[in-house]
């Protein structure tokens, strides 16, 4: 950290870094959807055809989708596409709203922060116990710990937007 | 202090709302707290642990980034222009026609997207320079265009009903088979809405295109042929006993599209065709329909070269934003759900508005009252999400007359109805916002002035719908 007031905090500093890692993120969600639908249509296809689906591609779908919308949720704070009612403080002043929306980026992060912190505890106790899915026993604590992962990286995100409303109001 | 102030206590918390609190955030906190002081911190820590992984890993759920997905990819793939290429060439004679045109093309759309927001924002670029260009007014136009993409959610496959059917854990094929109906007549009185407003004032709609000005169709000779051919084909197979009543009318349908559209939009029908037709049918589970859907379009957009490697980054770009949107809000909802079922106040609701004694269908209209009202200051989704923990178990304690289940899809198809009035009415319509930030040179006011006429259409189909649950429930019950 430097002594220049304008530059506190590597937080600040990093955070060209991190907003690459959430875009690159989000786009590897998407695609995480598009080979679910890819392998979705080959199941049903195989199952129309020859009577043959791919066994258990449910399972990859229902982790597929935990892990895609946690690759989704650090993209949607930081492009602020989480919906709020805005029709009732249209009279206050630009630099008041930012305030605002980065107070409750702060309490946000203290979610994100906590469901981190749980899904790390569920993955823990999900590898001891060697949770896995019903047909393909595919073992669970894997994609927790990402998911863990990736709650942390929603926490860095609220901070980093807070941190911007705060610099220089929208 | 009793289960029940602490739900009222809840609920003024989530007041914070106003001061530009998101409203995923919002239930999450309120939810989170809530459940702590009923049942204590520890018990709330260890569902935190893994509900927040195992409620977003469930198989129902995949059908919302893929639906978004797929109509984002139908965003860019130029689906929506040659739809409103081929409906000007039926509608452009008559007076009023291209806004017509937009409606049928809107319908279509909609058979593929399932959300409004998308289906305005695609026609705001794909027709309403084209209405511009024959000087219809401004507010005519993006009023049109804005209730047209109501559409999007009106007709089957459709995000809200999507999330309806999980709430409320009902099947989501039978939602989509009720909306049908009501869809179509949706479309329906919009269409003659444009013609009664059009004959009472021309210079809103002054030029119909001349015949040689509409785009040509492109469709080759053989395509009636092949047409008659399939149609001749699964019929025999039907006799036959070969094929199901369901191939059967999807076959016909086909046919009809082949016979009388033109080859540019044969990819949209087929896939809405396949989608819908096949959750209809029960051929596949939503999600399967959902996933067959994308991989079509996103093929279709490769083969015809409508969609470049730039096109598709922007789809999942834009499918991110979305789903992440409606994750964390169904995330606070259901840690709200949860605090308020702990609570019992959704019990005690039920009970105590069937014990008043009111007429069902008085306390079903008082509620979509409420929902229009609501629905003016708030996002619709996060309008129903949050409402239906007490709104449902006061509807499924009323007495219709009907099957509990049907109660609950015809009620589904209401809140869908009231939804999409939320999504163009005053004073937030969100579609009206939407086409605004692609019309600036349109005001605001001109916009809502071209879609009140519109909404009276709606409260009519509304109503319609309140009295004949019929309109919904009848094609559930031939399909199953």
């Amino acid at each position: 950290m430097s002594d220049d007031p304008t530059s506190s905090g590597t937080l600040w500093q990093a955070q060209p870094a991190i907003d690459r890692a959430i875009g690159w993120v989000a786009i590897g969600g998407g695609a995480l959807a598009l080979g679910m639908a890819l392998l979705v249509t080959v199941s049903v296809f195989g199952r129309w055809l020859f009577s043959m689906p791919i066994e258990g591609d449910f399972e990859f779908v229902k982790m597929g989708t935990a892990l895609a919308v946690f690759c989704y949720l650090p993209y949607t704070q930081v492009q602020r596409g989480n919906i709020m009612v805005d029709s009732l403080t249209t009279g206050l002043p630009q630099r008041g709203r930012a305030l605002l929306d980065a107070l409750w980026d702060l309490v946000y992060a203290g979610v994100a922060l906590l469901m981190a912190h749980g899904l790390s505890t569920g993955a823990m106790e999900a590898l001891k116990s060697r949770e896995t899915t019903m047909q393909l026993q595919l073992l669970v604590w894997p994609a927790i710990a990402i998911c863990a992962v990736l709650a942390l990286l929603l926490f860095f995100s609220a901070l980093v937007s807070a941190a911007r409303l705060v610099r220089r109001p929208a | 202090m009793t289960s029940l102030q602490i739900a009222i206590l809840g609920f003024s918390m989530l007041g914070l709302m106003v001061l530009r609190k998101p409203i995923g955030l919002s239930m999450l906190v309120v939810g989170g707290i809530g459940y702590s002081m009923l049942n204590g911190v520890g018990p709330f820590l260890a569902y935190m642990k893994t509900n927040t992984y195992h409620q977003f890993a469930n198989y129902t759920l995949s059908v919302i980034p893929l639906f978004i997905l797929m109509g984002a990819l139908a965003e860019r793939a130029g689906i929506a222009r040659a739809l409103f290429k081929a409906a000007e060439r039926g509608f452009g004679q008559t007076r009023g026609g291209l806004a017509m045109a937009v409606i049928g093309a809107c319908m279509a759309f909609g058979a593929i997207c399932g959300s409004s927001v998308a289906t305005t924002a695609t026609f705001g670029r794909a027709a309403l320079p084209e209405l511009r260009r024959y000087r219809y007014d401004g507010g005519f136009a993006t009023g049109t265009i804005a209730v047209g993409g109501t559409l999007g959610i009106l007709i089957p496959p459709s995000v809200i009903l999507v999330v309806y059917a999980i709430t409320t854990e009902q099947n989501i094929a039978k939602l989509f088979q009720a909306a049908l109906i009501p869809g179509l007549l949706a479309a329906f009185f919009y269409c003659i809405v444009i013609a009664i407003v059009v004959r009472r004032n021309p210079d809103l709609a002054p030029a119909a295109p001349a015949q040689e000005e509409l785009p040509p169709a492109s469709k080759p000779g053989w395509m009636r042929g092949l047409a008659i051919l399939l149609l001749a084909g699964t019929t025999a197979l039907w006799f036959a006993d070969r094929i199901e009543l369901t191939l059967l009318v999807l076959g016909g349908l086909l046919a009809l599209v082949m016979a009388f559209a033109d080859l540019a939009i044969l990819p949209a029908l087929a896939i809405a065709l396949i989608v819908v037709g096949g959750i209809y049918g029960g051929v596949f589970t939503p999600t399967e329909g959902a996933a067959v859907g994308t991989i079509a379009m996103l093929a279709a957009g490769l083969i015809q070269r409508s969609l470049s490697l730039a096109d598709i980054r922007e789809a999942l770009r834009q499918t991110a934003v979305t789903s992440g949107m409606i994750f964390i809000i169904l995330l606070g909802a259901e840690v709200f759900g949860a605090f308020l079922a702990l609570s019992r106040l959704p019990t005690v609701a039920a009970e105590w508005v069937g014990g008043l004694g009111y007429s069902p269908y008085l306390v079903v209209i008082a509620m979509l009252a409420f929902y229009i009202l609501l629905g003016a200051v708030m996002d619709e989704l996060a309008m129903i999400l949050l409402t239906l923990p007490v709104f449902f178990p006061v509807v499924q304690g009323l007495d219709f007359g009907m099957f509990p289940d049907d109660v609950a899809i015809w009620f589904g198809i209401l809140v869908l109805i009231v939804v999409g009035i939320g999504l163009t009415a005053p004073p937030i319509g969100l579609n009206v916002f939407v086409i605004h930030q692609i019309a600036k040179d349109v005001p605001l006011f001109a916009t809502y002035r071209g879609v009140l006429p519109f909404l009276l259409a709606d409260v009519i189909r509304l109503a319609l719908v309140v009295a004949f649950p019929g309109l919904a429930l009848w094609l559930v019950r031939v399909l199953s």
